[in-house]
C-alpha cells in the first residue's frame, strides 16, 4: 500500500514539475520577445514577471494544498515516518520549482539589461549641445541630470539624463542578483538540510559549528552581489551594504540563538 | 510635379523605412519616428519647391498625405508588434496585459526637453552661475516676468 501511495504522490509531483517547465519555456520566449520589442521600457517585463510569479504561486500552492487537503492524512495511516518522508519530497520539489522559476526571473531580468548595453553605450556617446551656443558640452554622465556651465558661452545648462543610460544604472543589481543567485539557493538548502538534521535529532538544539556555517554562506552571497554590481557599474564594492544586510541577517537569525550567544561570549 | 507620381515615390520610401525598422533589430515607436521624419521632410521641401506650378488641390493632397505619414506608420507598427506577440497556451493573458498600457496616451504623449537654460526674464540673457536665479546683468529674474508680482 506505502508503494502504491508513494508512487501516486510521485506521479502527481512530476505533473506539477511538468506543468511548471512548459510554463517557464513559455515565459522564456514570450518574455524574451517583450525585451527585445520593448528595449528601453522596463514596465512590460515587470508586469510579465509579476503574472509569471502569480502563475508560479499558483502552481506551488495547488501543491501544498493537495498534500494538506488529500495526501497527508493517508500517508499518516501508513506511519509518522513514512508522512514525513512525503512531506520531504514535496519541499524538495518545491524547492527545485522555485530555483528554477527564480533563475528564469533573474536571468530575463538581465537580460533586459544586457539588451539595454549597447543603447545605453551610444547614449553616453551621444553629445549634447549647448542650448545658447551648440557648442558641445563636457558632461560628466549621461545617467543623471547635470547642470553643467558651457565653457564657451558660460551659460548654465540643464541636461536631463538619456533614458537608456539612466535605465543602465539597474544593470547594476539585475546582473548582481543573477550571478549571486546559486548562492541564495545554496543558504536555503543548507536551511532546510540543518532543519532536517534537527528533526532527526530529536529538535535538539543547532550546533555553532552550523550557524556559523550558515554566517559564512549568507556573507558569501553579500559579498559575491556587492563585487558584481560594483563590477558592472564600475565602482568599488559597497563594503557598507554588505555589512548593512549582515547586520540585519544576524539580529534575526543567530543573535536569536542562546546557544550561539553563550558560545560568542555575548 | 506629378501628384501620383510624387505619392508612389513616397509610399515607396516610407516602406523601405517601414521594412528595415521591422528586419532590424525591433525599434521603440520614437525611434521609427525618426526614421520617418527625414523622409517626410524631403518630401515636403520637394513639394514646397514645385508648389508655385500647381494647382492648390494637388498640393493641398500632396501635404495631406505628408501630415497622415507618421501617425500611419505608428498605428501599423503597433499593429505589427500586437500580430507578433506569441500565442500563450500556459501563461493566458499575461504577455499580452504586459504590454497594455505602453501605448497610452498618459506615457507616448508625456515630453520634456532634453536640456534647457533658463534665460531672464527682462533682458533675455542666459543663467551664468549655477543656483543664481537672478540675472547677472540686469538683477531680473530668470523663472518670473517683469509684470508677476513676487511671492514674498
Amino acid at each position: 500500500m506505502s508503494q502504491a501511495l508513494w508512487d501516486r504522490w510521485e506521479g502527481f509531483l512530476s505533473k506539477i514539475v511538468e506543468r511548471q517547465r512548459e510554463i517557464l519555456a513559455e515565459a522564456e520566449e514570450g518574455i524574451g520577445a517583450l525585451i527585445a520589442a520593448h528595449p528601453e521600457d522596463p514596465v512590460p517585463l515587470g508586469n510579465a514577471l509579476s503574472g509569471l510569479r502569480f502563475r508560479m504561486e499558483e502552481l506551488y500552492k495547488k501543491l501544498d494544498d493537495t498534500w494538506e487537503g488529500q495526501v497527508s492524512a493517508k500517508f499518516a495511516e501508513v506511519s509518522n515516518a513514512f508522512e514525513e518522508r512525503g512531506r520531504d519530497r514535496g519541499e524538495d520539489v518545491k524547492q527545485t520549482l522555485t530555483a528554477e522559476y527564480e533563475a528564469l526571473a533573474v536571468r530575463l531580468s538581465a537580460d533586459f539589461y544586457r539588451n539595454l548595453a549597447p543603447r545605453a553605450a551610444a547614449a553616453r556617446e551621444k553629445p549634447a549641445p549647448c542650448m545658447m551656443c551648440g557648442a558641445p558640452l563636457p558632461l560628466p554622465t549621461r545617467s543623471e541630470a547635470v547642470s553643467i556651465t558651457c565653457p564657451y558661452c558660460s551659460a548654465v545648462n540643464q541636461v536631463m539624463p538619456d533614458r537608456a543610460a539612466s535605465l543602465y544604472l539597474g544593470a547594476g543589481h539585475a546582473l548582481a542578483e543573477e550571478a549571486a543567485l546559486p548562492l541564495r539557493h545554496a543558504v536555503q538548502r543548507f536551511r532546510v538540510e540543518a532543519h532536517r538534521r534537527r528533526r532527526a535529532s530529536n529538535w535538539s538544539p543547532e550546533p555553532v559549528d552550523s550557524l556559523d556555517h550558515w554566517v559564512q554562506l549568507e556573507r558569501a552571497y553579500w559579498e559575491k552581489y556587492a563585487a558584481v554590481k560594483a563590477q558592472v557599474l564600475g565602482v568599488a564594492p559597497d563594503r557598507d551594504l554588505i555589512e548593512s544586510r549582515m547586520r540585519q541577517f544576524m539580529e534575526y537569525t543567530v543573535m536569536q540563538d542562546q546557544s550561539w550567544r553563550r558560545a560568542k561570549g555575548i | 510635379m506629378n501628384l501620383d507620381e510624387f505619392l508612389v515615390r513616397l509610399e515607396r520610401d516610407v516602406a523601405l523605412v517601414r521594412e528595415g525598422v521591422r528586419s532590424a533589430n525591433p525599434c521603440t515607436l520614437k525611434e521609427l519616428e525618426q526614421s520617418l521624419l527625414p523622409v517626410v521632410l524631403r518630401y515636403a521641401a520637394e513639394l514646397e519647391a514645385a508648389a508655385a506650378h500647381l494647382p492648390e488641390a494637388v498640393t493641398n493632397a500632396g501635404f495631406g498625405r505628408l501630415t497622415r505619414v507618421v501617425d500611419d506608420e505608428r498605428r501599423a507598427h503597433r499593429q505589427w508588434q500586437e500580430e507578433k506577440k506569441p500565442k500563450s497556451k500556459f501563461l493566458g493573458n499575461i504577455l499580452a496585459n504586459a504590454t497594455a498600457s505602453v501605448d497610452d496616451p498618459f506615457w507616448t504623449a508625456f515630453r520634456w526637453k532634453p536640456n534647457f537654460v533658463a534665460i531672464c526674464k527682462t533682458c533675455g540673457a542666459p543663467q551664468e552661475r549655477e543656483r543664481d536665479f537672478r540675472c547677472r546683468y540686469c538683477r531680473g529674474h530668470l523663472f518670473q516676468s517683469p509684470n508677476e508680482e513676487s511671492p514674498r
